[in-house]
This record gives C-alpha cells, sequence and structure tokens, in this order.
C-alpha cells in the first residue's frame, strides 16, 4: 500500500467514525425502494428544511404519544413550494396541515406504511393551496400531489417518517 | 507481515465487489439482493453527500433521491461492477445541486458537537480515536475545497476526475494536482503533533 492509500485508509476510518451515517438511513432507503412503483412518473420534490422541535413536556410514561411532537417539512422543485406542518393529533396519528406555493387546484393523497405494516390512503382536495390532513396514522408517509386539469406529472415527496 | 496484509485484503471483498455482486443477483430476479446493495453502499454515499456540507436531513434526502433514481435508471449501467461507481457520481451530483441551493451548514460544529464517548468500549478504539481526532483536526486546517476533495476520493473507487472536476467546479487538468497539494498541507498539518508524540 502506497504512503497516499495509507493516507486514505486513516482518512476513510477518520470520517466513518466522526461523522458516520445516521443509524436507519438504509432501513428508510430499503423501506423506500421497497414501496416504489417505477411504472408511475412523477416529479420527486426534494427537501429544503425540516425543522423538528419537541412542543410537550415530557411525561413520566414512557409511550412516546405523550411526547407531542411537532416538526416542519419544506419541499420544493424549484417550482413548487410544499410546506407541511405535522402536529400530534389524537393517539397514534398526527395532523398534517399542508401549503403548495404557487396555490392550484390539486389533490392531495398520502400513503403510509405504518409501523404495525399496514398500509394506509387517504385523498383530500387542495383549495386555494391549502389540504389538511386531520388523522394521519405514524410510521413512513409519502405525500403525492396531483394537478387536476393539467396533464403534469404529479409531484411526491421522498418517504419521511411521522 | 506485508503478504499477510495482502492477503486479508484478498479474502476481505471491498465494498464494490459486494455492491457489484449484490446488484447481479438483483438484475437476476432476486428481490432481497436490492436491500443487500443498499446496505453496502448507503454508508459510502453518505460521506461522499456529506462532503458537500449537507446537513443531516438533506443529505438523508439526497440519498434517498439518488436510490430512487438508480431503480428507475439500473439498466443504463451496463458493466456490474461499475454499479458503486454510478451510484456514488449521481449522489454526489445531486449533493452538489443542494449545495448550490443553499442546505447547507457548517457540518463540522454539528461533528464536533457529537463527540460525547461514543458506545465503542474497547481499549484499542480509545487509542484509534486519539489518532481519529489528531487527523480530524488536521483537516479542519484544510480549506473547504480540500476537504471536500479528500473525502470524496477516500470514498469513491477511481473517482472520474473530469465529472469531479466539473462538480468541484475546477478545470480537469487541476484534480491530481490539486489532491497532491491537499494531501501536502494535510501532512504538513499532521507534522508538529507526530513530532511530539
Amino acid at each position: 500500500m502506497s504512503d497516499d492509500e495509507q493516507l486514505f485508509a486513516e482518512l476513510r476510518t477518520m470520517w466513518v467514525e466522526r461523522d458516520p451515517m445516521p443509524e436507519g438511513l438504509d432501513d428508510l432507503v430499503i423501506a423506500a425502494l421497497a414501496a416504489e412503483d417505477i411504472d408511475m412518473e412523477y416529479e420527486l420534490l426534494f427537501l429544503v428544511e425540516r425543522d423538528q422541535q419537541f412542543a410537550g413536556a415530557r411525561t413520566t410514561t414512557s409511550t412516546s404519544a405523550q411526547t407531542a411532537l411537532s416538526s416542519k417539512l419544506e419541499f420544493s422543485n424549484g417550482t413548487v413550494t410544499v410546506l407541511l406542518r405535522i402536529a400530534g393529533g389524537q393517539v397514534g396519528t398526527s395532523r398534517i396541515d399542508g401549503w403548495v406555493t404557487p396555490a392550484q387546484t390539486m389533490t392531495a393523497r398520502v400513503v403510509v406504511k405504518t409501523w404495525v405494516g399496514e398500509t394506509f390512503e387517504h385523498e383530500v382536495g387542495v383549495q386555494d393551496g391549502r389540504f389538511v390532513l386531520a388523522e394521519v396514522p405514524h410510521g413512513l408517509v409519502r405525500i403525492w400531489l396531483s394537478p387536476q386539469s393539467s396533464r403534469a406529472k404529479p409531484l411526491a415527496t421522498p418517504l419521511f417518517e411521522i | 507481515m506485508h503478504a499477510m496484509a495482502d492477503q486479508s485484503q484478498r479474502l476481505e471483498p471491498s465494498p464494490w465487489d459486494l455492491a457489484a455482486a449484490a446488484f447481479l443477483t438483483w438484475r437476476g430476479g432476486d428481490r432481497a439482493a436490492l436491500d443487500e446493495l443498499v446496505r453496502v453502499m448507503t454508508p459510502i454515499l453518505w460521506q461522499v453527500v456529506r462532503s458537500y456540507r449537507l446537513d443531516a436531513d438533506v443529505a438523508a434526502d439526497t440519498i434517498q433521491a439518488t436510490w430512487l433514481a438508480f431503480v428507475r435508471s439500473h439498466e443504463s449501467i451496463a458493466d456490474p461492477q461499475a454499479v458503486g461507481k454510478w451510484l456514488t457520481t449521481s449522489a454526489r451530483r445531486l449533493a452538489a445541486r443542494a449545495s448550490a441551493r443553499g442546505s447547507t451548514d457548517p457540518v463540522e460544529d454539528e461533528v464536533l458537537h457529537r463527540q460525547l464517548p461514543a458506545q465503542r468500549s474497547a481499549e484499542s478504539t480509545a487509542i484509534s480515536n486519539d489518532e481519529n481526532a489528531r487527523l480530524w483536526r488536521a483537516v479542519l486546517t484544510l480549506d473547504e475545497r480540500c476537504q471536500r476533495l479528500l473525502r470524496v476520493v477516500a470514498f469513491e473507487q477511481r473517482p472520474d476526475y473530469e465529472r469531479l472536476a466539473d462538480d468541484l467546479g475546477m478545470p480537469v487538468g487541476s484534480i491530481g494536482p490539486t489532491r497532491g497539494r491537499c494531501l501536502a498541507k494535510l501532512r504538513r498539518a499532521l507534522e508538529p503533533e507526530g513530532v511530539i508524540s
């Protein structure tokens, strides 16, 4: 092994230790690929920002459902921006408020692969760029936005966890 | 000693070989091999993408997008041995785009704050942690371009200098010399402490 190769090997070890891949990222990718329908044409939105806050105070019980988690996710394709605010709802579900800019008439469909392995789907209308998904069960979520009139491709968020 | 090192290298397949094998098996119709490919390559993609100083969420998103693009365009990969390179190159492309959009963070601060003792307990890792800390500090003395170039070169398999030059905004012919200069700077930064210890 040359000196340079040796140094690169040490750098690899260092970076892997200093900045390891977050645990579970490979599982998320596997879930995303398992759910992917490659015959379906769509445009993938990219994540611009994710902001996560623990809203409620931690309770003494260990159930995570009692710790209200609110987060804000912003996605875009460079033209259309989708803002999602996710707040704790009924136990085991979340409420998702969505804003699409520029405002347009679309349908928003949420698809959730729940932690118990079930698939949940629900569709609502997007009016004036706004939609509400009131009771979304926890799991791995994807939101599809389909323009109603045009022949434009649907937009889809990447898979994310709630 | 040297022969042993060579032998162990031969016995332990490289991630590129593992990726190529998993890719072939998957193409042969075994769906589970795709999971194996993801497990081999995602940690490497993480390193490549993070060299662009993307924050952790955006880096993870970039990696998911890379894989979604992969399952749609894997037919364009003629040589299974090239699958690792296809993935790192695509991830780098998407990371460069995310970085241009400004979704970046001063990663080193974030990483430094994570330096609480990890769950690893073996004494040998304590020693390697010291060495890593020394190397880490030396890397931080380098400019951003050097840090990125070294990290990408460290984790990619024979990086394509032409594309790398394009992504890093550097002339093609300058990648080799720049790599050399960055390594020389790194070695100089390692020297003073090395002499003391």
